[in-house]
């Protein structure tokens, strides 16, 4: 299957950020429609079209979009996720320089449709440039009459503003995000309550991914069943994938849900760079479980076959490791990251995750016991299940896999003695 | 009504309490760090875990399904939750004692110990610390933790406390209490993921007047109280449960103290009272109990027995042609009603006052500026003495009027309590009065001049009631052993009175 | 001499002021942003830039402090002009991104982490930048540079110091 380029439509061409350009395509048809329809009806399509979260935990969008109680008293909120910063993700960067309208067409849709008031896009820190692409966009929206009081005369008035966050990963997570938004630590909250009930400021608050925003003008226009009829009976529509690392063309690429791994990797992205052997993929970002060659192998690119071959899909972050790959200095670099980004609110992770980097240190820098590689999956297990959020999990889900599929580099380390 | 089973108890409940409070209220030990009843909860120690489970009920019957030895079949969530932040709901089964649970716990515990140094021969918190009492609980000896253990820069916090931040655990109890309790946002979590510090502002210091507290609430010796650093191990202390008195709040208090003297005080939970909490002016106001005592009677400075005092100073009394009383509201309800006995209807004198303070003299019965407990009125009993009628009667003088010029009665009955020894301006004039009693727990420069001059015990050595300025009255039972001859200070002038009537 | 939001931070700040609810909670959503104005203003935060921000976001001076240290792009110590943050984080690091930073330190003379003496650059090790299809990626100040080698650095370095001794 080639790629389909649903929200990827056009990208290349250096007119793609702006408004006119995107009205020349379908641009904003969507919100003319859906301002016609009832709020119901829309959010059933979504539900429809099977389109599921793309930030990484792949829920259900049109489902999420019921939590929020429209009779409630405002103001309620909308947030796109805009904060990418798992390692190997970079779909949502390709959106936000040169796809911001079909973004923000999808807010207003989804605003429309929960009956919320004002919108922010939180943008990671270091997207200085991006922001600016949304930015510019915002005021040709506000400017066409799309954004503010009484969008196109429809009664809905609805406000966006974009929200630079300052370098920290955490706050990819939703209510780390709502916290950082507040001005506050990223430090994600306890859950229940969830940003339907205990949002922003405390109000109901729906949180979704740049990705999935994009995906519901198309969703609108063509019906939730076009958009499910183009996946897998569980996963609808088509997926933005990064992929990145030892292969010939890394890049976004938008293809179907379903894709074969092998179609997708050689055929699209050119297979392994150098023509060198394929070693592991990691399938999903780094908070995935590496998938040796032969696991990923019959694999289709969608959530339930990559949960089959023993990871998750996440962001669709693909990073192609080969055959030269030192897989100790891989996991050694991941969990460095892990390390750094920990917000350190709850006792397994703060304490958990700077051991397990201290221990792969250990490890990579010739000081490692065979214990260690027991260590890692005892503490492995007390971290993932007693977090505050799904990062316990992030750092131990990896470690434990790449220290059990490679198990023999890891002994290699830890025999050899390996002075740097 | 609704009901909720913990480990095979089951307990009705009414609202939405949460499954810890529900668990502790009815005698299940959940372990806990972070978790406070006075603070909002944070969630961050994931030491209270349990399993939440709900019966298995048959679809076609509605019966609970059982196994078979008959217990209700319950299907508990794979991950254990936090009992903190869950509320409970009807027909909830939770476990606090199982073996993942267990597993769970020691895994928190080794997780903080990875990082905790091994400070407790030195460390103050040792004797009350939870983390200690957990760590024996469940069975710590040895901990697998071979790397370097995170250090923080020490920083000055605080004239008030010294921290050790490498004990800390991070509940962030600390933090929560400045800016909800005290709303002062001095102390709060800085920096992320293994650095976290709880930290003040750089330069800064906290300022505010409830810091003991936050000693109390560290479960470990992050933050220790500067003046009880090193002071006395507390498996060394005694301790006994009184009023503070060094304001007209009355909070309860714990008092700790070796032989005769006090090391140190802390809050005792009083709902109506003081809460969980008191203040660092009233906590570390308690040294003036512990110096200075008085242990003799004395006539004209002369060592003597209560009787022989007791007879003079009643002959005094029946001689002169005008008394003037300068009673005190240090004194519990109990001795203000023998006092006014003595003086308003033995002796009859109009010239009656406890009033010596600004706060007195205007019936201050309000807090002092953006305090939460501190008092303007010093004393602990002004509405106690006023209650007792130790007040100017038909003509009479008040107390600042009488010591301003003792030479206006022909006697002056002054008992002199520590708050009055803290104005000798006031009392300069007293030794020119005609006739002088004096009644004191203290030593005083006047003890040689005074004609007669009684040892009385403090409040904390025998029993009695205060009346705080809210106007609840609190009882007291002696906590420590009367200094010599000191008498209380109802029986001296009971005994007066007696003689006198 | 204190500090101070210049003519052109004020005016960038008077809009982000409009974005939130005039209530306290929304002036504090404003810590992020005005802490981003003072940084590109004075280079830096220091504690007492903090407090400013604490006034004029009707905040804590802590609660700007916790702020500042928990997010990883505040400096809280000056930097050069040019603050070179590489990335090398998983894809970068397959495909060069140390070798890019200790060259950089090499060249320079300056280990990760500090200054250069002519205050122009400072170097920095970051975490994933989000741009891993071109790899390795080199973020200086706001601007990303990508699909980066040796000899494109050597390039951009000698590029920026001209600028700035030029």
């Amino acid at each position: 299957m080639p790629e389909k380029r649903i929200i990827m439509d056009k990208m290349e061409d250096s007119r793609s950020p702006l408004l006119e350009f995107y009205r020349s395509g379908e641009g904003y048809l969507a919100l003319e429609k859906a301002l016609k329809m009832q709020p119901d009806e829309i959010i059933n399509e979504v539900k429809e079209s099977k389109l599921r979260g793309r930030g990484g935990a792949g829920f259900p969008v049109g489902m999420k979009w019921t939590f929020i109680k429209r009779e409630l008293p405002g103001p309620k909120y909308l947030i796109c996720n805009a904060d990418e910063g798992e390692p190997g993700t970079f779909k949502d960067r390709e959106i936000l320089l040169k796809k911001p309208h079909m973004m923000i067409e999808g807010m207003i849709i989804a605003a429309y449709a929960m009956g919320l008031d004002a919108g922010y896009i939180y943008v990671r820190g270091e997207f200085a440039e991006p922001c600016g692409k949304v930015d510019y966009a915002i005021e040709e929206a506000y400017a066409a009459g799309y954004l503010g009081n009484n969008i196109l005369g429809s009664g809905f008035s609805f406000d966006l503003y974009t929200y630079l966050g300052a370098g920290a990963y955490i706050c990819g997570e939703e209510s780390a995000l709502l916290n950082s938004l507040e001005g506050k630590q990223g430090m994600p909250r306890l859950k229940p309550p969830f940003p339907a009930q205990y949002g922003l400021y405390g109000r109901p608050t729906t949180v979704n991914n740049v990705e999935s925003f994009a995906a519901v003008p198309p969703i609108i226009i063509n019906g939730g069943k076009w958009y499910a009829d183009i996946g897998t009976p569980k996963s609808g529509g088509t997926k933005m994938f990064s992929i990145s690392g030892h292969v010939a063309r890394p890049g976004v690429y938008e293809i179907p849900m379903g894709t074969p791994w092998k179609e997708f990797f050689y055929d699209i992205a050119g297979g392994v760079k150098d023509k060198k052997r394929l070693k592991a993929v990691i399938p999903g970002g780094s908070s995935t479980a590496v998938l040796t060659a032969d696991e990923i192998e019959n694999m289709t690119m969608d959530y339930e076959s990559c949960i089959a071959c023993g990871s998750m899909l996440g962001s669709g972050a693909v990073i192609v490791l080969d055959e030269t790959t030192d897989m100790v200095k891989v996991l050694h670099r991941i969990l460095k990251f892990y390390a750094n980004e920990s917000c350190g609110q709850c006792t397994p992770c703060r304490e958990g995750c700077d051991w397990f980097f201290d221990i792969i240190n250990r490890i990579y820098y010739g000081q490692g016991r065979m214990e260690d590689l027991d260590m890692f999956e005892t503490l492995g297990k007390n971290i993932s299940p007693t977090t505050i959020c799904a990062f316990g999990e992030s750092f131990v889900t990896p470690t434990l896999s790449f220290i059990r599929k490679f198990r023999n580099e890891f002994t290699g380390y830890i025999e050899k003695r390996r002075a740097e | 009504m609704a009901s909720i089973t913990i480990d095979g108890k089951i307990i009705d409940f009414s609202g939405s309490p949460r499954v810890i409070d529900i668990a502790l209220e009815n005698g299940i030990d959940i372990p806990y760090f972070c978790y406070h009843p006075a603070l909002t909860i944070s969630g961050n120690c994931r030491m209270c875990v349990v399993e939440i489970g709900t019966r298995q009920y048959d679809q076609k019957t509605g019966e609970a399904m059982k196994d078979p030895d008959g217990n209700d079949i319950v299907s508990y969530m794979s991950k254990p939750q936090i009992s903190c932040s869950q509320t409970a709901a009807d027909g909830m089964v939770v476990r606090t004692r199982s073996e993942k649970i267990i597993e769970s716990r020691k895994a928190v515990l080794e997780f903080i110990l990875a990082n905790h140094p091994l400070d407790c021969p030195v460390c103050d918190q040792a004797g009350e610390c939870i983390l200690q009492d957990y760590a024996f609980q469940y069975g710590f000896a040895k901990s697998r933790f071979i790397e370097q253990k995170r250090t923080y820069v020490r920083q000055k916090i605080s004239e008030v406390m010294t921290p050790e931040m490498n004990r800390c655990i991070h509940c962030d109890r600390c933090a929560r209490f400045t800016s909800e309790i005290v709303h002062d946002h001095s102390f709060a979590r800085t920096k992320r993921g293994n650095r976290l510090e709880l930290a003040a502002f750089p330069g800064k210091i906290i300022t505010h007047n409830y810091q003991g507290n936050m000693v109390d609430i560290c479960p470990v010796g992050a933050l220790t109280l500067t003046d009880f650093r090193f002071k006395s191990r507390t498996w060394f202390l005694k301790f006994g449960l009184t009023l503070c008195a060094s304001c007209g709040k009355g909070c309860n208090v714990k008092v700790s103290f070796k032989d005769s003297r006090i090391f140190r005080l802390k809050p005792v939970y009083n709902e109506k009272v003081n809460g969980y909490w008191m203040c660092d002016y009233g906590r570390l106001r308690y040294e003036f109990l512990n110096t200075n005592r008085r242990d003799t009677h004395l006539v004209k400075g002369v060592k003597t027995n209560l009787a022989e005092a007791v007879k003079t100073a009643a002959e005094i009394i029946r001689t002169a042609s005008s008394i003037g009383v300068v009673a005190s509201a240090a004194e519990s309800c109990e001795s203000c009603d023998a006092l006014f006995n003595l003086s308003a209807n033995i002796v009859q004198t109009p010239h009656i006052d406890y009033r010596i303070e600004d706060a007195q003299v205007k019936n201050d019965h309000s807090l002092r500026r953006e305090e939460l407990l501190l008092a303007n009125d010093p004393y602990p009993n002004s509405s106690g003495a006023e209650k007792s009628g130790l007040l100017p009667g038909h003509g009479g003088m008040t107390a600042l009027e009488l010591l301003a010029d003792p030479r206006k009665v022909d006697l002056l009955i002054v008992i002199l309590d520590d708050k009055i020894l803290e104005h000798p301006d006031l009392l300069q004039n007293i030794s020119g009065a005609g006739n002088l009693i004096i009644a004191s727990p203290f030593i005083s420069k006047w003890d040689a001049a005074a004609d007669v001059s009684f040892a009385l015990k403090s409040y904390t050595e025998t029993s009695g009631s205060f009346i705080n300025i809210d106007g609840i009255k609190q009882n007291f039972e002696p906590v420590m052993p009367p200094h010599g001859d000191a008498e209380d200070t109802a029986v001296i002038f009971n005994k007066l009175a007696g003689i006198l009537r | 001499m204190s500090f101070a939001f210049n003519e052109v931070a004020m005016k960038e700040f008077d809009i982000w002021k409009k974005k939130f609810p005039d209530d306290p909670e929304g002036r504090r959503s404003l810590i992020i942003p005005a802490l981003r104005l003072a940084q590109r203003q004075a280079g830096w935060i220091s504690p007492e830039i903090a407090e400013y921000v604490a006034g004029i976001t009707g905040t804590a001076p802590l609660q700007v402090w916790s702020v500042v240290t928990f997010y990883s792009m505040f400096n809280r110590e000056p930097v050069g002009k040019n603050l070179l943050q590489f990335c090398t984080s998983i894809s970068c690091g397959l495909l060069g991104g140390e070798e890019l930073i200790s060259h950089a330190c090499r060249k320079l003379g300056i280990e990760e982490g500090k200054t250069t003496d002519d205050g122009i650059f400072t170097v920095t090790e970051v975490e994933c930048l989000g741009a891993c299809g071109n790899a390795p990626v080199l973020q200086v100040n706001d601007r990303y540079h990508e699909n980066m080698t040796i000899e494109k650095l050597d390039a951009l370095i000698n590029e920026l110091r001209n600028k700035e001794q030029g």
